[in-house]
């Protein structure tokens, strides 16, 4: 499966870019506040400097009026004319004056000259300006103010902003007479152009407007605010008696304030953003250098490990930030606490450790690279196979101890021999081998076998024995012999039994060496082997009562599995047994384990019969009765009436007076007999007859061909017929289908035994069988004692 | 921006070294005129209108010379320079020895007025009144006056 999982790497850098990504919104957002605020703050700036602006102007203009005012009454043509209280007078002289202002100075724009008394009545006035100019109805709140002045506040120059018929007007009032007041001067102007002067000191269009919303002056540049904009204008209020009179509203150049705004924006995203780069640069180089890359060292070497073991004692430079620092630290402890475990752990799979020499796992180990080379067209190996003659005696007289040293001098003097390219190893017992590399003929092979056997035989000395070993050595050599590990030691072994047999020291496998028989050679020790060890089995092959599809008992057959040359047949390791004399030893082992095997089944509720078969060899000894006494005596409790003993016709025959007084013997302890293979020994019925036998059974090779040979049919009828007559009772073997199975049945026949019901097979299998199949099973028909 | 340059403009450097200029030179100048004078009413500008409304006969002399009263004078007040100030001069516009009589100069860096009064004393002139403040002090205060 593909792994999904992010690496830390794109996990951190994910995280990099968010917090960028972060910063940047970050920068957008109070770019745009502080663009609000800068507006703001322009607006308000500009406001307050325009209307300073515009104040200082006032101040200006009501000077000029107020001097206009005095120079007026310092006029003493004005003065007589006052003092005389002459209205046409005073009215003539105001004209005169205000046409002199208007040439003169047409600085203000003059709206009307009024001289009033001390309280405020109206003595004279111009006819040039606004024909209705009454300060009563324009300005009462001001007529007020200059009526309650009191000290000297009366005597001083007073102005201000009125609004007369929707028409902006600026009267300034100064006291007439000085020191001793005799009436007020009005000056009363238009002020609009001057204090639009302030458009042209700031550079700033605008526009002047009433409260009410007229406009009253606009600069010729002036523009409209945009909806945008409109909260942007700055400005503000020109106020009398604390009401606003006059609107100022200013329309400075925006467009170059937005654009270095904009610019200005742009350039902070572009700084904000070129330092997120380089600190994700920055971050990346640093995780990279302390997080990343010790990680990756980490994993590879790791991986190295995995891939070859040899890599654990191999150090990786510990660096990185402190976390990985330690860890790797630890992983390299670790490691080499790793690689010396597994090389002593290595060391004891591989090592004898009685000779401290290579054992057999390692050899095969060697000899597969070996083989693997010259499989390549390299170089060949020669296999030498010793075992020591006369060992097992040594061993038996003069104790474990002592050949346990022998062993351990063997390997002394063997090791003394060999080159440190070759490999020697014990591979149990006395058997050792040797491989040596790089020789792959007679002559180079044959040296080493001589050098060992020189130096193995000079004399030993131990606890004052001094003892003369004497080696046989066989040898086969790769690619000449074979290629094939078991093959090569299978061929030195050949060779090793040829030697024992000619009494040589070394031979040379060659393929007229007589297989079969050393086969059987060196079989034998396996064999024995074998019975004190677990590799013996017994099968089952079910006994059928044909007329009942009852199963009633079973036939015990012997199975050997060697774990080297896998399942060996009987037919080979019998005769084999038989020749040794294992065979006592095979058919105690039988015995015992069927007995076993009895009570394991009684104990599970399973009653059956058990068949064994007999040797031959069995019946010439008393051994086989001593067999069965010893078991009778071990199970008591167990009566043997359930264990029937097969022989061979052959083998009754072969001393029918020995056999009648055998089996009489076994017949009185209550065990059943039976003749197996019945019809292929010319047995003589009459002679049948004086035997204790139970019952017979047709050989297969009767059964299995009766369909198809009306002889085989008849021979099969007539001795089931023959075996009823004598009250035996009849099993007929090799039952391969449902036809022999019928035509038994119209024969018969009592019991069936065949591939057609069952295999022979192992007792959890059988169990399983008796569970599925059609056949039942015979109801228990004794109770027996615990064992 | 530029509105702040604009701002910055109209602090004229020029009006800058003005006031310095006149810091240092009226520390130069003579000394001041003394803060009360024997037999006399030393008065500011609004006292002066007090008296001008309770004495209809006050008589206002300004004891500046013309190139001072040129640039503005109390209205009603009679020019007669400190320098041109004797018995016989007093006399014409004075009608009595004890008529309420004011006297004023520029200020009080100035001390025409404090001579003009030392004549009058010695003149046998009575019920005489000061304007220490002088001509500086009526205009600081706003109030009106004439050119001529």
């Amino acid at each position: 499966m593909p792994d999904k999982r992010l690496s830390i790497k794109t996990s951190l850098m994910s995280v990099i870019f968010m917090m960028g990504l972060l910063v940047v919104i970050f920068t957008i957002l109070t770019g745009e506040v502080y663009r609000e605020l800068i507006f703001d703050n322009q607006k308000n700036a500009f406001s307050r400097l325009a209307q300073s602006k515009v104040d200082e102007l006032l101040k200006d203009i009501t000077h000029q009026t107020t001097q206009l005012g005095l120079n007026i009454q310092s006029d003493n043509n004005f003065k007589s004319a006052f003092k005389q209280r002459n209205t046409q007078l005073i009215a003539r002289y105001l004209d005169e004056n205000f046409h002199r202002a208007f040439v003169t100075l047409n600085i203000l724009e003059l709206k009307k000259l009024q001289v009033y008394d001390t309280n405020m009545q109206l003595i004279a006035e111009s006819e040039e300006g606004d024909n209705l100019f009454d300060i009563t109805r324009s300005c009462p709140e001001f007529k007020q103010n200059i009526l309650a002045r009191t000290g000297s506040n009366k005597i001083k120059s007073i102005s201000e902003l009125c609004i007369n018929n929707t028409e902006p007007r600026l009267t300034s009032v100064v006291p007439v007479g000085g020191l001793r007041l005799k009436g007020y001067l009005l000056i009363t102007i238009n002020p609009i152009k001057n204090l639009s002067v302030v458009s042209k000191k700031l550079v700033t269009p605008l526009q002047i407007s009433l409260s009410d919303g007229s406009v009253l002056f606009q600069s010729s540049d002036w523009k409209k605010p945009g909806k945008l904009e409109q909260s942007a204008k700055p400005g503000f209020y020109l106020s009398s008696s604390r009401k606003p009179v006059l609107e100022f509203l200013f329309s400075p150049d925006t467009d170059k304030l937005i654009s270095d705004l904009s610019m200005t924006r742009l350039y902070l995203l572009f700084a904000a953003l070129s330092v997120t780069l380089v600190t994700i640069y920055i971050c990346l180089a640093l995780l990279r250098k302390y997080t990343l890359e010790p990680i990756t060292q980490l994993t590879r070497h790791l991986k190295n490990v995995m891939q070859n073991k040899d890599h654990l004692s191999d150090k990786v430079l510990p660096r990185g930030n402190s976390e990985i620092y330690q860890l790797t630290t630890d992983l390299n402890t670790m490691s080499q606490q790793l690689h010396a475990l597994y090389n002593t752990l290595e060391n004891m799979a591989y090592t004898d450790s009685l000779t401290r020499m290579h054992n057999r796992a390692y050899l095969y180990e060697k000899l597969q690279n070996a083989t693997r080379h010259a499989n390549r067209g390299n170089d060949g190996f020669a296999l030498f196979m010793m075992d020591l003659n006369r060992f097992k005696f040594i061993n038996d007289t003069l104790g474990h101890h002592i050949g346990d040293l022998i062993l351990q001098e063997v390997a002394s003097r063997l090791n003394q021999c060999l080159r440190d390219d070759d490999t020697a190893a014990r591979l149990g017992g006395d058997e050792f081998a040797v491989m040596l590399p790089s020789i792959s003929d007679h002559s180079g092979a044959l040296k080493v076998a001589k050098k060992i056997i020189n130096s193995l035989s000079e004399s030993i000395d131990i606890d004052n024995h001094k003892l003369n070993i004497e080696v046989s050595i066989g040898i086969s050599i790769c690619p000449t012999d074979s290629t094939d590990i078991h093959s090569l030691l299978k061929y030195a072994d050949i060779a090793m039994y040829h030697c024992k047999q000619n009494n040589i020291n070394y031979a040379f496998y060659d393929n007229s060496m007589d297989n079969e028989t050393l086969l059987e050679f060196t079989m034998e020790p396996k064999l024995r082997e074998a019975i004190s060890t677990d590799q013996l089995q017994l099968y089952y092959q079910p006994k059928i009562e044909i007329s009942s599809k009852t199963v009633t008992g079973v036939e015990a057959l012997l199975r050997w599995h060697e774990p080297e040359l896998g399942n060996i047949s009987p037919d080979i390791f019998i005769p084999l047994a038989e020749k040794t004399g294992l065979i006592h030893s095979l058919t105690e082992w039988v015995l015992n384990s069927a007995y076993q095997q009895y009570i394991a089944w009684r104990s599970n509720g399973i009653d059956l019969d058990i068949s064994v078969n007999l040797s031959s060899l069995s019946l010439n000894e008393n051994h086989i009765i001593d067999l069965l006494e010893k078991l009778t005596k071990k199970y008591t409790g167990i009566p043997a009436e359930w264990l029937t003993l097969e022989l061979t016709e052959s083998t009754i025959m072969s001393d029918p007076v020995h056999a009648l007084d055998i089996l009489s013997k076994i017949d009185s302890m209550n065990i059943k007999l039976s003749i197996d293979d019945f019809g292929t020994g010319y047995s003589s019925l009459s002679y049948l007859k004086q035997l204790p036998v139970d019952e017979i059974k047709i050989d297969k090779s009767f059964v299995i061909s009766m369909m198809q040979d009306s002889n085989d049919a008849v021979i099969v009828k007539s001795t089931i017929d023959l075996a009823h007559n004598m009250g035996l009772s009849v099993v007929a073997e090799g039952i391969e289908s449902e036809d022999i199975w019928r035509s038994l049945d119209e024969m018969k026949c009592d019991l069936a035994q065949g591939f057609f019901m069952c295999k022979p097979v192992a007792p959890d299998t059988l169990t399983d069988w008796l569970n599925s199949s059609e056949y039942a099973l015979r109801r228990t028909q004794h109770e027996i004692k615990a064992v | 921006m530029n509105i702040f340059y604009q701002a910055l403009s109209y602090i004229h450097p020029l009006a800058l070294a003005l006031t310095l200029y006149g810091l240092t030179t009226s520390n130069l100048q003579a000394e001041d005129a003394p803060e009360n004078l024997p037999n006399t009413i030393k008065i500011n500008a609004e006292e002066l209108f007090e008296l001008a409304e309770k004495h209809a006969d006050l008589i206002i002399i300004d004891s500046r010379i013309s190139g001072d009263r040129n640039k503005g004078y109390i209205e009603d007040s009679i020019s007669l320079p400190d320098i041109n100030t004797t018995c016989a001069s007093l006399e014409k516009h004075i009608s009595t020895k004890t008529t309420p009589t004011l006297y004023y100069c520029n200020g009080i860096k100035c001390g025409r007025s404090v001579k003009a009064i030392e004549v009058a004393q010695a003149c046998g002139y009575s019920n005489i009144y000061w304007f220490r403040g002088g001509f500086e002090e009526w205009l600081k205060n706003g109030l009106p006056y004439l050119v001529e």
